[in-house]
């Protein structure tokens, strides 16, 4: 695990370098819009762009020839999501209370975890969707899955909520006032670590046959 | 102890079929793996490594089952090389020694410099800038420093100009020096695995047509350049494979099956193999 990790830092820090940088200034920038697509990023730096890069380099062939199982060739990319998402939160926090301190932003608080919150549990959401399909299908035909689910998904709850405006938000609310928002990380994260077995078997299955 | 044992191994493909294949490697032996392009050696090896699932059959190697959960242990005395050298292209030669390193528990960094520096290889440029040549020599490098008990090699000759393939050659030559070394290497450029092998396996159109000590190949078989007429008296079991031309006939025959009256000669490990291959289809 520790060498898979190593390399994909080097992938990173050799070949992402500007997406790294550009992460950095979403989680910098004042306000809520922007730190969406960082937070976002974070998650899908592993579940695409990684997955990507070693399927091209085919890396993931001679991965299967040395001592790594299957899982922890899987696993490794699912820790480092985690991580880079954890990294991604904490240096957002850090830059907000900067603004707060040289007085740059107004203090938002509660507000600001919040949001933070919604926008972690639906980045994991996104991987425990996501890395299961581009593990089994791989990045070409598993690309084109992804983006079809959700843009479905996204397509449908549009629809709904266009059709029936009240009903919509009365369900929202009904959930907000049931589930307290730090929750929601907290289920997104076990549905993302559920997902990984299924990841696990899908790659199998495709390197496999 | 056997290094490799290969049992009645199969893979079905859409389109391709590697059937029913049989060989061991003992330990200390070098096996070279004949076949033309598409015979199926990449197949078998990644069977061999349990990169692949069979279709039938099984692989042993190291005394352990490819299929088992404990292979990816016994993996950290394989070195591996591949027919490219599937490393991370942005990483330079310094970066995967690091990386290789956390993968083997015995890996030895002064011998990756050593070697390092023997293949005129720099530490410092990105892999995506290296040659053909130069990728194999750091994927043979990487191989080599964690003192491995087996060396699997997919063609690593394959496309490098004589001057490489040569040098490659001689630093596998200095790996089965010590007694409890073996490998299985794959090649369809035969004069490479002459120099080295002390076993070859022929593998064509998906099923292994012969596999032998070398020097036995080349003892039992023999090459008849005759005429049509003498052609003709020559035992039919006794032929492998033909080849006719303006001048007369050529044939490899078994030579224990053949007359010691008719003049034969000692074959190339290549007219073995393009013999076998032909048959006696004219």
């Amino acid at each position: 695990m520790k060498a898979l990790l190593r390399k994909d830092l080097y992938w990173i820090c050799t070949q992402l370098k500007l997406f790294l940088v550009m992460m950095a200034i979403f989680c910098a920038l004042p306000g809520g819009n922007f730190l969406f697509f960082g937070v976002l990023y974070s998650v899908l730096l592993t579940t695409t762009t990684l997955m990507s890069l070693d399927e091209t380099s085919k890396w993931e062939v001679l991965a299967l020839m040395l001592p790594y199982s299957r899982r922890q060739i899987v696993a490794e990319k699912y820790v480092l999501g985690w991580m880079l998402l954890a990294g991604t939160l904490a240096v957002s926090v850090i830059f907000r209370l900067v603004w707060w301190a040289v007085g740059i932003a107004e203090p938002e608080g509660a507000d600001f975890l919040a949001v933070l919150c919604v926008y972690a549990a639906v980045a994991l959401l996104i991987q425990a969707v996501v890395s299961p399909v581009n593990f089994r299908f791989g990045m070409t035909r598993g690309r084109i899955l992804s983006i079809t689910f959700i843009a479905v998904t996204a397509g449908v709850g549009a629809a709904l909520f266009v059709s029936s405006p009240e009903a919509a938000m009365g369900v929202a609310r009904a959930m907000g006032s049931r589930v307290p928002v730090f929750v929601l990380p907290l289920l997104a994260a076990a549905l993302s670590a559920a997902s990984l077995p299924l990841a696990a078997r899908g790659f199998r299955k495709r390197v496999e046959k | 102890m056997n290094a490799i044992e290969v049992r009645n191994l199969g893979k079905v493909y859409p389109g391709f079929e590697l059937r029913n294949v049989k060989f061991t490697l003992p330990e200390g032996a070098i096996l070279g793996l004949v076949g033309e392009n598409g015979a199926g050696k990449s197949t078998l090896i990644r069977l061999i490594m349990g990169a692949s699932a069979p279709s039938s059959g099984e692989a042993r190697v190291l005394g352990a089952d490819a299929r088992s959960p404990e292979f990816t242990k016994i993996k950290d005395d394989i070195g591996v090389v591949l027919d490219e050298a599937h490393f991370p292209t942005s990483l330079n030669a310094r970066q995967i020694g690091r990386v290789m390193a956390d993968t083997y528990s015995r890996w030895d960094a002064g011998a990756y410099g050593e070697y390092l520096k023997r293949l005129e290889l720099p530490e410092k440029k990105p892999v995506k800038d290296f040659s053909r040549g130069m990728r194999m020599k750091l994927a043979l490098a990487a191989a080599l420093s964690h003192d491995a008990k087996l060396l699997v090699l997919d063609e690593p000759t394959g496309g490098l100009d004589p001057m490489v393939r040569d040098e490659i050659l001689d630093i596998l030559e200095d790996f089965t020096r010590r007694e409890d070394r073996s490998v299985l290497i794959s090649s369809h450029i035969v004069s490479d695995l002459e120099k080295l092998c002390d076993y070859v396996a022929f593998l064509h159109k998906g099923e292994l047509l012969l596999c032998q000590e070398k020097d036995r190949i080349l003892e039992d078989y023999a090459m008849a350049r005759v005429t049509e007429a003498e052609f003709e008296s020559l035992p039919e079991e006794a032929v492998r494979g033909v080849r006719r031309g303006k001048y007369g006939v050529e044939a490899l025959v078994e030579r224990r099956l053949v007359n010691s009256a008719v003049t034969l000669e000692r074959p190339s490990l290549e007219d073995v193999i393009v013999f076998f291959a032909r048959g006696n289809r004219e």
